[in-house]
């Protein structure tokens, strides 16, 4: 009983790390309410040039602000030593995985745009493309901070 | 905040790593090496289990430096 009871604790986040977590889900909040304002700026500016294009604005809102709110916590949970746990390191596969995927869609993508040569203008209007792409950046982002913090770390710990 | 020196004495003088300390307490060592760098403040519950790990007094530990700071 009192084994299994520990394998439960084992993933637990200690008081500080708990902390961190929830000042970075507010940061991260904050960051979405910001990214809904961009959003309506950027309809007022270039809502007209834009046209009627609602794939656009939809995947604006619902992809890109998705993803760099989430990615604003992961990272602020990353800086904070907050994301992994105290006895696991699960970010280790995940964002190895993340990275590792976007990298390969980004080339995948590439390829496609040099076949394709579609137009800024295109590209703008499909919002789809956009998305994905912060999307990748984001999964990106989340994994070169990861490996860095961990690569500076362990090298602090030699020293 | 200032360095907790205490905190790493008293741990060097068990001759413990802080990753031994962390899991004796049941914290990660980023956050036993955020209070010996004086850029955590821990409740009184962590401070307690510290103490207890490295069997010194709350006083020992994380009592306030000013009567030696005047004296040096």
């Amino acid at each position: 009983m009192k084994n299994k009871a520990k394998k439960v604790n084992s993933n637990e986040y200690d008081e500080r790390q708990l902390f961190e977590r929830n000042n970075a889900f507010k940061f991260g909040f904050i960051v979405a309410i910001g990214m809904l304002l961009v959003g309506q700026i950027l309809n007022l500016i270039f809502g007209e040039g834009l046209g009627s294009n609602l794939g656009f604005w939809v995947n604006f809102w619902c992809g890109t602000t998705f993803w760099v709110s989430i990615s604003t916590v992961i990272i602020f949970m990353i800086l904070k030593d907050a994301y992994d746990g105290i006895n696991s390191r699960p970010g280790m596969i995940i964002f190895s995985m993340w990275g590792i995927t976007a990298f390969l869609l980004i080339i995948a993508n590439s390829i496609v745009f040099l076949i394709e040569k579609p137009t800024f203008q295109a590209l703008l209007e499909d919002g789809i493309t956009f998305s994905n792409m912060v999307m990748y950046a984001c999964w990106l982002s989340m994994c070169g901070v990861y490996w860095i913090k961990y690569l500076v770390d362990k090298k602090k710990n030699r020293e | 905040m200032s360095k907790n020196i205490a905190l790493k004495v008293a741990r060097a003088q068990k001759d413990m790593t802080q990753y031994e300390l962390a899991q004796k307490v049941g914290a990660s060592r980023q956050t036993i090496n955020a209070i010996e760098q004086g850029e955590y403040n821990p409740t009184i519950k962590l401070c307690r289990a510290i103490c207890k790990a490295l069997d010194k007094t709350l006083d020992e530990i994380f009592g306030e430096e000013d009567e030696n700071e005047e004296q040096g």
